[in-house]
């Protein structure tokens, strides 16, 4: 496991998207923590709820609702929070072992979670709604970007 | 060439056991702040029982008089916004909590022979009885401890439930001899005007 300092000159699509997906699955911390009394961050149009635009999108709000059942289960805030970090940490480090494993396996899992994301992006859902258009278009823009970069790892890889 | 750079793995993983650090110590200062002693002793009408809350003995249903009592049953329980005893069943609220403040309620039976509990309605508070003396209960209720419209929590806790609201979504009519329910009706806005809308009219005159 590498969790300390990083020294790397390349940092590849995949690695990116490792980063965003991580940092996207943070965000239901702000819902908790950060945003007390504004619910609308997963329904309405807020200044934070830009944020979800940015990330890997429908991630935030599938793992908003997965953690309200968790919530309800449990009744436990601390226990949320917890399991919320330590989902992000494990995440971290199942990808970087997966992805010096199995370089191009993973690498195509994380295209196809990017193009299931543009997917579900684009379903006529209430929680699909943009939050702003500059902050949606950039958001589409970072995961064109990820895929782009991805399938530039996977070209070279086979060349 | 390259400057080292702090991984968010380690990120996470310093944060976490910050986290950790401060949650405990942040309840060990409550835990010292929070020294002021709370007895509340409420008898229960109709009965000789009555329901205790306090900081330094368990709370629950009690007998006896304010100063010498034996607890007969433990428990958050709450009579005040209504409880009934009728033969050997006392109908009242049974207050659950989680770790920061989402407050719950479900409206429970307890019989005063056994000291059994039975739960009759989850996410529910007794509100009294009606004109013509049935149970009503408020349903789908969440009842956000401090902040009632504010608490992020409480909206996150009903994200996945339709059914839960600070207003409450659901009243139900129950039959106070055997607490089966008799009746029961949506209402979004239930909770508001209870008093004139619920309880100061007969089941029939709801029902009409």
């Amino acid at each position: 496991m590498k969790f300390g300092f990083e020294n790397r000159k390349h940092r590849t699509g995949a690695d990116l998207c490792v980063r965003i997906l991580q940092i996207a699955s943070l965000l239901p911390a702000l819902y908790m923590l950060v945003v007390p009394g504004y619910p609308g961050i997963v329904t309405h149009r807020s200044v934070l709820s830009v944020l979800f635009d940015l990330g890997f999108s429908a991630l935030p709000r599938l793992e908003t609702l997965a953690l309200s059942l968790l919530y309800r289960r449990t009744g436990s805030e601390i226990m949320m929070f917890f399991v919320l970090l330590i989902a992000a940490l494990a995440f971290g480090l199942l990808s970087r072992r997966l992805l010096e494993r199995f370089p191009r396996a993973t690498r195509l899992v994380f295209a196809v979670l990017i193009c299931v994301d543009f997917i579900l992006r684009l379903l006529p859902l209430r929680v699909n709604t943009a939050f702003g258009l500059p902050c949606a278009a950039v958001g589409f823009a970072a995961q064109l970007g990820c895929l782009a970069l991805i399938a530039l790892d996977l070209k070279a890889a086979t060349a | 060439m390259d400057s080292p750079k702090f991984s968010l793995n380690a990120f996470l993983l310093v944060f976490i056991l910050f986290s950790a650090l401060l949650f405990f110590v942040t309840v060990k200062v409550m835990d010292i702040a929070d020294r002021t002693p709370v007895n509340s002793f409420t008898p229960i009408e109709g009965t000789e029982l009555a329901v205790r809350y306090s900081s330094l003995e368990p709370n629950g249903i009690c007998s006896g008089s304010e100063n010498v009592n034996t607890l007969l049953l433990e428990g958050n329980f709450g009579t005040d916004w209504g409880a009934a005893a009728i033969g050997d069943r006392l109908y009242l609220n049974h207050y659950r909590t989680t770790d920061l403040g989402v407050l719950l309620s479900d409206v429970v039976c307890v019989d005063t022979d056994t000291f059994q509990e039975t739960i009759l309605l989850r996410n529910a508070v007794l509100r009294g009885r009606c004109a013509s003396g049935e149970l009503v209960c408020l349903g789908g209720v969440l009842l956000s401890a401090n902040y009632p419209e504010e608490n992020a929590l409480c909206r996150l806790y009903s994200l996945t439930d339709g059914n839960l609201s600070n207003d409450g979504a659901k009243v139900f009519y129950l039959d106070p001899e055997s607490g089966e329910l008799l009746y029961e009706l949506r209402d979004d806005m239930a909770g508001e005007d209870f008093e004139t809308r619920f309880l100061s009219r007969t089941l029939a005159e709801v029902r009409g």
